[in-house]
């Protein structure tokens, strides 16, 4: 190889992205390790351990990924299409029920979940139709096309239940036809509908009890501080008692005494704010915002609209994923299930975001064509 | 895409980015708030649910007659208590533990289920009955020790001891008026605890120890105020009476040495009894004394230099005041009496008849001084002060009404207190019940002194009223009260009872008291018996004297008084 196809295949390579998905994995896996090293039952490297195999898993998906084309998913759209409904009506009929919600597909040593992978798959696939479309679509019966296509997975996933995703398929799927030059007027109009099923979601009581007692929380955190606001307000007891410096890596009283209930999923926020304080917890959402202006930057200097959409979707998930469980650790979203990228402790959700890291990587690498 | 689009689309980029950038800078907001606006409360609210404080009982101090004999002291018991968490099959183990403890199944259930780490299932279960849960090893069953009030006499001395709660707080008498001298100071445990409110033996702990309370001895003596009690009840039983009170006390220093009432209950049992029966009636509750109020009123003509005690008067059967005829008690034709004869015989028409000569602003200024109508100042809660009319609002029948007691009221302790000046040469002294106060090292803190009496009559007049009061015994209405060996002075008193609404009084209803004090010549006990509504006989020679008599033969003896030289 002369130096100057090494100096070329540099240029291919985004390596402020890849440094920053390292951070956030490291960054990761020790706040999995903080928050579990101490439980009750099994060996204190139970979840780190997981996690750690998770991560070099997902970055051996990454790099495979990486060596493709990105150009080759979208010929194998419908294909994806189709085997994405089929997995999560089976996750309705062959999966595995915890907490009232059936989401996971048991594969021996891990569970997956089919509605992290369909968030990937929806990217895919409504990247290929929009960019068929020519990033055009102007009229309203193409927009109703869309919504179509994107409704079906998100019913199923709504069946789970399981509302965090369901919308984070919306906040996809928003991205994704904005940057498709959707019209001003239509944005209107799905504002419009989104603010009518959201009556017609109250009116005809849709919502599950949990549900509703969440949303009163969010509305009143003080109203039930023992019962459905717990976890608000014990999240904001170890955000806020860290301060500005934290307890200290390990150290955090409220995550170590079992204050914080599944601190090493959902609420993995607040176990940073807590011991790495203000100084740790603006770190981690400085990195997130570098992750997404990469993301953001990519697409825009993409080969073609397909990588522009996929890039513009993998940033839009992230955005909103990071939006909401941050906000809602602080009591300025309402309490969805939705993992922390990179952060929250769990295998398909870790993979899906490697996968995310492994197309933009993918896309940069091909923005000269 | 034409440049044109591709500049379109550029702006689009733009507004998602700044989307983005308002979302992680609503982030950081609310990050600063949580974390540096708020921290401080955050901080704080993390403390308290990671740090309890257990507290430390104290142990309350005990209660010991004059004698040292204990009237109230603490002893072991268990309290039972679960962390509902804990409690595998909660049904199973309520239907246990209620057969045991004798407590509402469904009530232990409730418990049981809880969400809570700690709820008290029994407090304070005697030794045998914790034993018994105990065998049964249920999990999340656990046991506390504790100290118990305990009371080993009973029923003795129940309305002045009182008793203590639950939680060994006084609650009524001297247990809740002495409460911070015999409460302590509670001691504190600091523990670490986790979300199920078990401690954490790594965790920060920190032991503040409890101060225990003091003991305190009482005036009180526990085989007189046993002799009080017996003679009260079956003083009460004979006459079918509704209530009745004693007290006893020594006229020289106010030294309170038995006060019995009926009705009264169990101090270890207080919790069945009816709260009426609480009520330390010779200190709480006035009534209109009667009769015994004669001695004041022939004290101050005395003392006034009015009349002497050979004086004779002509006393006619009845007299005319205002629109009220005043009559006697016993019917009797018009009469000489000597004015020694109005007090020892009791006669109303000759107490007007002074009364009359004294008027009504002498009459009141001597009830004062006397202590009516104000509190004696016993160191007791809830002590009443009684009633005097005050001069301007006498109406006409007034002076008909008051020189022999009626129309006004008073607590025994007032009547007692009054007899005593007579006892004491003309000196007031105020009863108390506290003697001493004693550290856990036996240390005396505090001792009551009994005080140097206020001047209230000269010599002369008490030494006169000492002769009219012992004739009263020996010829006049108390010869019930008379003690074999030893010279005894007293008055009696027959009221009636005024009827609720305050218009006029109650028909057939009386209250007969007895007051006086032995031996004459160095007084060593002053004895008030007060019988409510007694049935048979309704006088207070005929049914209060004999109790004075008992109580003061017992009394005088267990005191080692040697009998009177006649």
């Amino acid at each position: 190889m002369k130096k100057r196809d090494i100096f070329e295949w540099i240029r291919l390579i985004d390596f402020s992205l890849i440094i920053t998905a390292a951070l956030l994995v490291i960054f990761g896996n020790l706040m999995v390790y903080s928050a579990t090293h101490n439980v009750s039952q099994g060996s204190q490297f139970f979840y780190l351990k997981k996690q750690i195999t998770f991560s070099l898993i997902g970055f051996l998906i990454a790099v495979c990924i990486v060596l493709l084309n990105y150009n080759w998913f979208k010929h194998y759209m419908m294909p994806l299409y189709v085997g994405n409904i089929v997995l999560l009506l089976l996750v309705l009929f062959i999966g595995r029920t915890t907490y009232g919600a059936t989401r996971w597909i048991s594969m021996g040593f891990f569970h997956l979940q089919p509605s992290e992978l369909a968030k990937i798959i929806l990217i895919l696939t409504l990247s290929a139709f929009l960019a068929d479309k020519k990033g055009n679509i102007g009229k309203i019966s193409e927009l109703f096309t869309v919504f179509a296509y994107v409704g079906l997975p998100l019913l199923l996933i709504l069946i789970q239940p399981d509302l965090g995703t369901a919308l984070v398929f919306l906040a996809i799927m928003l991205g994704m036809l904005f940057i498709s030059r959707l019209r001003w007027q239509h944005a209107l109009f799905i504002l419009g509908t989104g603010i009518l099923v959201i009556f017609l979601v109250f009116q005809f009581n849709l919502l599950r009890e949990y549900q509703i007692n969440r949303l009163m929380v969010f509305i009143n955190p003080g109203v039930d501080p023992m019962g459905a606001g717990y976890n608000l307000l014990q999240s904001k007891i170890a955000i806020g008692s860290g301060s500005f410096f934290g307890k200290g890596l390990f150290s955090g009283t409220q995550t170590s005494l079992n204050f914080l209930p599944v601190r090493y999923a959902d609420f993995i926020f607040s176990v940073v704010g807590e011991e790495l304080g203000f100084l740790g917890a603006a770190f981690l959402l400085g990195l997130y915002f570098f992750l997404i202006y990469r993301g953001l930057a990519i697409a825009l200097s993409a080969g073609n609209l397909y990588g522009t959409l996929v890039a513009v979707g993998v940033s839009s998930m992230w955005f909103f994923q990071i939006f909401v469980n941050v906000g809602m650790t602080m009591g300025i979203m309402p309490i969805t299930g939705i993992p922390l990228p990179f952060l929250s402790y769990g295998g398909s959700s870790m993979l899906i975001n490697f996968v995310g890291v492994g197309l933009l990587l993918n896309i940069y690498a091909h923005r000269f064509k | 895409m034409s440049a044109k689009s591709r500049k379109r689309g550029n702006a689009r980029f733009f507004f998602i980015f700044f989307t983005f950038l308002l979302g992680f800078l609503a982030i950081i907001i609310r990050l600063i708030n949580v974390q540096a606006v708020e921290a401080k409360r955050y901080e704080s609210l993390a403390k308290k649910q990671r740090l309890k404080s257990i507290e430390i009982a104290p142990k309350r101090g005990n209660i010991y007659d004059c004698r040292g004999n204990i009237l109230a002291t603490n002893i072991d018991a268990t309290t039972v208590y679960a962390n509902p968490y804990l409690v595998r099959d909660p049904e199973n183990t309520a239907s246990q533990l209620s057969s045991i403890l004798m407590l509402d199944e469904k009530t232990l259930l409730e418990k049981l289920k809880k969400d809570s780490g700690f709820v008290y299932i029994a407090r304070k279960v005697d030794e045998s009955t914790a034993e018994r849960v105990k065998a049964l090893k249920i999990e999340g069953i656990g046991f506390l020790r504790e100290s118990k009030r305990c009371y080993p006499y009973d029923e003795l001395a129940a309305h002045t001891i009182g008793f203590a709660g639950v939680d060994n707080e006084g609650l009524t008498g001297l247990e809740i008026f002495y409460d911070d001298v015999l409460r302590g100071i509670p001691g504190h445990l600091i523990v670490e605890k986790d979300p199920m409110g078990r401690s954490i033996s790594t965790g920060v702990s920190n032991l503040l120890p409890s101060i225990d309370g003091k003991n305190i001895d009482l005036t009180i003596d526990r085989d007189l105020q046993f002799k009080a009690e017996v003679e009260l009840n079956r003083c009460i039983e004979k006459f079918e009476a509704k209530a009745g009170n004693v007290i006893v006390m020594r006229p020289n220093t106010g030294e309170i040495l038995a006060i019995a009432n009926y009705p009264h209950f169990n101090l270890n049992e207080y919790s069945k009894a009816d709260f009426a029966c609480f009520r330390n009636r010779a200190i709480t509750d006035s009534f209109e004394p009667g009769s015994t109020i004669k001695m004041v009123i022939g004290a101050a003509a005395l003392e006034e230099g009015i009349f002497q005690p050979k004086d004779v008067f002509r006393l006619p059967d009845e007299i005319k005041i205002a629109d009220r005829i005043i009559t006697e008690s016993h019917k009797r034709p018009t009469e000489n009496f000597t004015f020694t004869d109005i007090i020892t015989q009791s006669s109303n028409v000759g107490a007007v008849v002074v009364g009359q000569k004294l008027k009504k602003e002498r009459i009141c200024n001597y009830l004062s001084v006397f202590g009516f109508g104000q509190k004696t100042g016993v160191d007791f809660p809830g002590e009443a002060q009684g009633y005097i009319p005050s001069p301007e609002k006498w109406s006409g029948s007034t002076i008909g009404n008051i020189p022999f007691g009626q129309g006004m009221s008073a607590t025994s302790l007032q009547v007692l207190q009054s007899f005593s000046i007579i006892a004491n040469d003309g000196l007031l002294v105020k009863p108390y019940l506290l003697s001493r106060v004693v550290d856990l090292n036996g240390k005396i803190i505090k001792q009551t002194k009994p005080k140097q009496g206020e001047k209230i009559l000269s010599l002369k007049t008490a030494e006169q009223m000492k002769q009219i009061l012992e004739k009263a015994t020996i010829e006049g209405t108390g010869k019930n009260a008379q003690v074999q060996g030893y010279r005894v002075a007293g008055k009696t008193g027959t009221s009636q009872k005024p009827r609720k609404d305050g218009k006029g009084y109650e028909k057939g209803k009386y209250v007969a008291s007895f007051v006086g004090f032995a031996p004459v010549g160095n007084p060593q006990l002053a004895i008030i018996v007060v019988i409510d509504e007694p049935k048979g006989s309704i006088y207070g020679g005929s049914v209060a004297a004999p109790v004075f008599k008992n109580l003061a033969e017992f009394g005088l003896r267990h005191l080692k008084i040697p009998p009177s030289e006649n």
